[in-house]
């Protein structure tokens, strides 16, 4: 069953991929242009993996889990390029999460981290 | 797995736990120590994994209701899930001198550290005080005075988490106010709410929009999408209203 978290609830996920705090790192939808913070994004948790998706246009994105073999790692359409030849056409802005794979070092980051501490 | 460890990036590490601690009929607290613990914030959460003896492994988040100041002491707050695959074990198995496995601290987004001030306004569904608790308990270790309320849901009075320790803090802290309501069992003589929250209770019960609370929000899926679009209805700035919110998928 799909339940819809909050993307804070990916935090444990990405930094297992990503050496740091993730949550705080601002993503821009390319589908309705929002801009976000990770942890505020919604975040859909099943078996096979996470979805993190923008909270206000939320289109599906099927298409994420033709994942070819055991390629898996981040893919982003916004922020993170793949250099692997496989791509997933992408509709909207999302995060899809497959986990668990040395082939993490493929992957480009190209997000801006924000400061860990917030002003009130 | 022969991974390069980046620094940063999160490792399971053994925690030993030295002190159970019953909350409600259905909720422990699980303090450890965990030796190369690097501190958390209050908000902050730990993924907690088991491996079965054939291998099989399950992994799980929970949130740290311990404030930073405890650390390298860690206490995590488990409701019992009678169809879970990990919170039956952590709640009933786990024993004083066990080892858990467990990372963390995770998040940085649904955080709140006494400078970053207030007011502060926390709704809690169920155990959805438990990192909200830390937050109260962070306030009062700071010595801080940010003002600051909380609205916490509960079933019934004895499924209220912390009830002892809430009505302390609330004694011995200033500028802080706590609101019960009891969703499905009240006792004799309740006069506070006794129905689920509602835009009603909310503006009642929050700080007005023009006051610009820091509002965190914790508890089920629906419990926090009702929250938080009551708090926007009511004028409130959705970019300082942040949600947690924890379902089955945690425990299916």
């Amino acid at each position: 069953m799909e339940n819809k978290l909050d993307g804070n609830a990916a935090a444990g996920t990405l930094q297992e991929i990503f050496p740091f705090e993730m949550t705080l790192a601002q993503v821009t939808c390319t589908g309705c242009g929002t801009t976000n913070v990770i942890g505020a994004t919604a975040a859909y948790m099943h078996g096979m993996g996470t979805i993190v998706r923008c909270p206000v246009c939320d289109i599906p994105c099927s298409s994420a889990w033709c994942m070819p073999g055991d390629a898996t790692g981040w893919i982003c359409g916004a922020c993170v390029s793949s250099r692997s030849a496989w791509r997933p056409r992408l509709s909207s802005w999302f995060l899809c999460l497959v986990v668990k794979s040395a082939k993490v070092g493929s992957y480009t980051l190209s997000v801006r981290q924000e400061p860990l501490k917030e002003g009130g | 797995m022969e991974r390069r460890t980046l620094p940063g990036r999160l490792t399971w590490q053994l925690g030993e736990v030295v002190t159970t601690q019953p909350e409600t009929a259905r909720t422990k607290s699980i303090t450890l120590i965990v030796p190369n613990w690097m501190g958390h914030q209050a908000g902050q959460h730990v993924d907690v994994r088991l491996t079965a003896a054939d291998g099989y492994q399950a992994e799980r988040s929970y949130s740290i209701a311990s404030p930073p100041e405890e650390a390298p002491r860690v206490t995590l707050t488990v409701e019992r899930l009678d169809d879970g695959e990990v919170s039956p074990y952590l709640t009933e198995e786990l024993r004083v001198g066990d080892k858990l496995e467990l990372r963390g601290p995770i998040g940085g987004y649904f955080v709140w550290e006494a400078q970053m001030g207030g007011p502060l306004l926390l709704v809690a569904g169920g155990s959805g005080i438990v990192p909200l608790i830390a937050m109260l308990r962070h306030r009062a270790a700071a010595g801080g005075s940010v003002a600051t309320r909380l609205l916490d849901s509960s079933r019934s009075y004895a499924d209220i988490i912390y009830r002892d320790e809430l009505d302390r803090l609330v004694k011995n802290t200033t500028m802080l106010e706590v609101v019960h309501t009891l969703t499905r069992a009240q006792p004799p003589g309740w006069t506070g709410y006794h129905r689920r929250i509602d835009p009603e209770m909310l503006r009642e019960v929050a700080w007005s929009s023009d006051q610009r609370p820091l509002t965190f929000i914790c508890g089920p899926t629906p419990f926090v999408e009702t929250a938080a679009a009551s708090l926007v209805t009511l004028g409130h700035d959705p970019a300082r209203i942040k949600t947690e919110r924890f379902g089955p998928t945690g425990e299916a």
